[in-house]
């Protein structure tokens, strides 16, 4: 868990980078902090490590307050990712991954045992990659590297400064997917920074939007597209804020909100599960002629049909207008 | 591509010629003679010469590399102008004016042909050092803080051997200048093949100057190649691929 408590940042010449910050990120959960550059969201990630020294305020991780500690052992114990991915090329890749560990004095099999566990968590084979050199290694396979030297030490906290932000869509997509399953297995407490608002619905449990220094709105993304809380936030979001908030309910929440109509027809061409996402839902239905879409349980058997007035309905109903 | 290694391997061949030209000249005037002749005084040279050579590189090495780290650590950047100009100075006063002054309180032998030598070594093994280290990409250097290496640590692991590429260069440059200004020991009476050369000049004989001239060149090209060899052990292999790919 990572507590920011009145956090504030001055700069010389009486610059606030961060003003006045508290919020709280729960303990195995991934929070975004979001907006533009220059609103002070990576000040606060770097001050979370030390890297930048606290104005005023208090931040503690786990229950620690981060002054009360060494800043180097306060670094060893937080994961540290960046954009650039700052691998070292003086150095194989086993070497970067463990460099902590080597650091901690770990003995050469604990090393050897965590490094083939870490990649083979970010889906690289280990005995190909370990004695190789970063420059030999694609984008995507670069800030793999990265993600696991910086768990490499397994901190219960990890900071990521726009980790994936030097990637192409392609590869960005893909990661990010890959990193939500590692972070389903590893449960860390992390710190996500972005200025993109797509990634920031993927990737947070909590999106933290901040706007010169000052925090606006700190919510779950579902809670933020939904109610924005400021014309800041909203335009941040954007107009299409409901089209976005498609991909974060499921057929399920709309059950649930809705009694399922009950199944007239007695052919569907499209069908779809509880678990597909409304964004899914929208776009077979954008695709085909059809009217309705026939939900089916896990057993193939049918339970109710959907309409797109339906979904309409459902989302005028969670996204108010602020 | 095709045309230039065609003239590269033309140009490559002339230039050979010219050299074996050269040598066969002189060999035929017996402008080597010195060599065989003397064989014994000709050693002696040879071994002083070496001798101020890595004394004073040594010297240089030792000072100018630590000098160049001092400069480039954040705490100490504001000196970094100061050195550097300092060092730039002892660059453009001409080691004939060194010597001269160096040799006032010194006075002549060695000693004052050793110190003359260092100081003309120091500013390429500086620059290069300074050069190198505050070519690191900041980014890692901020990934190695950021994951909590220590300055010194940052500095062993990462910076030393990520800017070895440019201090080496510069460390060739300084001692293969150091070798063909090693002559000019013997102005001061610090020995080494500058003695032939002179002796050469003075009396007006081919064979004196070649006798010494010619291995001095030879010296530098040889230690080149030796430091670009070296370059593979001092090198960080990842480095070395990097480079070779790009």
């Amino acid at each position: 868990m990572i507590e920011f408590d009145n956090v504030t940042k001055i700069y010389k010449g009486n610059i606030k980078a961060v003003d006045q910050v508290s919020l709280t990120v729960p303990q195995g959960s991934v929070a975004v902090f979001l907006g533009p550059s220059g609103c002070g969201k990576t000040t606060l990630l770097r001050m979370v490590n030390r890297l930048v020294p606290i104005t005023d305020g208090n931040i503690t991780v786990n229950g620690m307050d981060t002054k009360s500690l060494n800043e180097i052992e306060l670094r060893r114990k937080i994961g540290y990712v960046i954009q650039s991915n700052g691998l070292f090329p003086n150095m194989t890749i086993e070497q970067n991954v463990t460099i902590v560990p080597n650091l901690l004095g770990w003995d050469r099999v604990k090393q050897r045992d965590r490094f083939n566990y870490l990649m083979d968590l970010v889906g690289m084979e280990p005995d190909q990659f370990r004695n190789r050199y970063p420059h030999e290694l694609s984008g995507g396979q670069q800030q793999r590297v990265g993600i696991a030297r910086a768990m490499a030490a397994d901190p219960p906290v990890m900071l990521m400064d726009e980790p994936f932000g030097a990637l192409d869509p392609i590869i960005r997509t893909h990661i990010q997917k890959e990193f939500l399953q590692i972070q389903q297995e590893v449960q860390k407490t992390i710190l996500f920074v972005s200025h993109d608002i797509d990634e920031a619905i993927k990737m947070g449990d909590r999106i933290a939007i901040f706007k010169d220094g000052s925090l606006m709105q700190y919510d779950a993304p579902t809670e933020l597209l939904a109610q924005p809380k400021n014309q800041f936030v909203q335009d941040f979001v954007g107009t299409d804020r409901s089209i976005k908030s498609l991909s974060l309910y499921t057929v399920a929440d709309l059950l649930e909100y809705k009694k399922p109509k009950p199944v007239k027809k007695s052919s569907f061409n499209l069908k779809v599960d509880l678990d597909t996402s409304l964004r899914e839902a929208m776009a077979m239905l954008f695709n085909e002629t059809e009217q309705e879409l026939l939900v089916v349980d896990k057993n193939n058997q049918p339970i109710c049909e959907v309409t797109i007035t339906d979904v309409q309905q459902y989302l005028q109903e969670n996204t108010q207008t602020a | 591509m095709e045309k230039t290694k065609v003239f590269t391997l033309v140009f490559k061949t002339l230039f050979f010629l010219l050299i074996a030209l050269f040598f066969s000249w002189g060999i035929w005037n017996g402008y080597f003679s010195m060599i065989f002749t003397e064989s014994e005084r000709f050693l002696l040279l040879l071994q002083q010469h070496l001798l101020l050579v890595v004394t004073s590189s040594l010297m240089a090495v030792a000072v100018a590399i630590p000098l160049g780290i001092f400069v480039t650590r954040p705490r100490f950047a504001k000196s970094e102008w100061f050195v550097l100009n300092t060092a730039n100075l002892g660059q453009t006063i001409p080691v004939i004016a060194i010597l001269a002054i160096v040799m006032t309180y010194l006075g002549i032998g060695f000693n004052t042909a050793v110190f003359a030598l260092f100081v003309f070594s120091l500013l390429p093994i500086l620059r290069n050092t300074v050069a190198g280290l505050n070519s690191v990409d900041p980014a890692m250097k901020d990934a190695a803080k950021g994951m909590g290496l220590t300055p010194m640590q940052t500095l062993w692991r990462i910076e030393m051997p990520n800017a070895m590429f440019t201090i080496m260069a510069g460390v060739r440059t300084a001692i293969v200048m150091n070798i063909g200004t090693a002559a000019l020991a013997s102005l001061v009476g610090g020995g080494g093949l500058g003695d032939l050369i002179f002796a050469g000049i003075n009396l007006r004989d081919n064979a004196y100057l070649f006798s010494g001239a010619v291995p001095v060149t030879l010296l530098a090209l040889t230690v080149d190649g030796l430091l670009r060899l070296s370059e593979r052990i001092f090198i960080p292999k990842g480095l070395q691929e990097a480079a070779k790919s790009a």
